[in-house]
């Protein structure tokens, strides 16, 4: 019983930091921030396997239990639009019409260069009076909707393409 | 037969905007940078095992001296922490020093290790017994008990010195074990 309230208790308290640290936080990940999450994934394997058990069943009831709760938290989240909006946030307008949204971007951390870096990736966009709305989407990504509808010749090939 | 389709609503971006969750979002999330900074300083202060509020000292009168119990305010499930027991008594006779934890404490905590080793021990009325042969009281004498917490919450209980014949001192503590 204990392995699996300690994995409830884990994923609860990861969900929780991860939702405070902001949607921009992880979402784009600095050679820093990967780092950051091995260290993470280090300090909560002892707190989910407890001392001294390595073996694998303990493995095998917390893998299972974490995948379980992933799936009921994406059924509950399908299911009550209310959830969803506490588990996953709301999209930000960033940038309306041509204007920036000030406090926005200071909430969500975000500035004028991670909109302009955004828009040349997606769309070769050069400056912001280009963009006509910029997004902060859930993911932590920003999408850029541009003022005159761009030709597919003039959109960058993405290297991950 | 044709499978049934449902005709997608249009919607537009503005439709997924949601000016209160959002403010409701940064609001919460402040919060909880403040509960993270709590967190911070509270395993500063001695929460986390070590720090200045970590540990705390208790002192009892025991025959021609003093016994004074140093245990931890705050200690975490299944992680090491230790009892220190020192007893003042230069002007006692007694060759024998004999201290007992009570039994509510066996059952909360594991004791791991006393240092030095005692000469004997025995099971008594007031729980597990542990004695030493002590042959030079001119300077504090201490007794290190490594125990590791096995209960969450609130756990102690009671610790008692005796040397020679003098009374007792039994001193009473409590420590909080974090999960």
């Amino acid at each position: 019983m204990g392995l699996v309230v300690r994995a409830i208790a884990i994923y609860v308290i990861l969900m929780v930091l991860m939702r405070a640290s902001g949607k921009r936080q992880f979402s784009e990940l600095t050679a820093f921030d990967a780092i950051l999450l091995l260290i993470i994934s280090e300090a909560v394997q002892q707190a989910l396997l407890g001392d001294e058990d390595f073996s694998l069943t303990a493995g095998v009831i917390l893998i299972v239990t974490l995948v379980s709760i992933d799936i009921l938290m994406s059924h509950i989240k399908q299911w009550w639009t209310k959830a969803d909006l506490v588990l996953e946030g709301a999209p930000v307008l960033l940038l309306d019409d041509g204007e920036l949204i000030d406090r926005a971007m200071d909430r969500e951390r975000v500035d004028e260069s991670d909109i302009l870096a955004a828009a040349r990736e997606t769309f070769g966009i050069e400056s912001l009076d280009e963009i006509r709305y910029a997004i902060l989407e859930r993911t932590g990504s920003i999408s850029i909707i541009p003022r005159q509808p761009v030709a597919a010749s003039a959109v960058p090939a993405r290297e991950d393409a | 037969m044709t499978t049934p389709v449902s005709r997608a609503p249009v919607r537009h971006f503005r439709d997924e905007l949601n000016e209160r969750a959002m403010r409701r979002e940064w609001v919460a999330s402040r919060a909880v940078w403040v509960v993270m900074a709590l967190v911070v300083v509270g395993a500063l202060a001695g929460m986390s095992g070590s720090g200045p509020l970590a540990r705390a000292s208790s002192t009892s009168p025991l025959g021609d001296g003093d016994a004074t119990l140093n245990y931890p305010r705050f200690a975490r499930f299944h992680a090491p922490t230790a009892l220190v027991v020192s007893v003042d008594a230069p002007e006692t006779t007694a060759t024998t020093l004999r201290i007992s934890l009570s039994p509510e404490l066996a059952g909360q905590v594991d004791v791991r290790q006393v240092t030095p080793q005692p000469d004997a021990t025995s099971l008594g009325p007031d729980g597990g017994v542990y004695e030493w042969q002590v042959e030079d009281w001119a300077a504090p004498v201490s007794v290190q008990f490594s125990i590791r917490p096995d209960d969450h919450g609130q756990v102690g209980g009671r610790v008692t010195v005796a040397a020679g014949n003098g009374a007792p001192a039994a001193i009473d503590f409590t420590t909080w074990v974090l999960p």
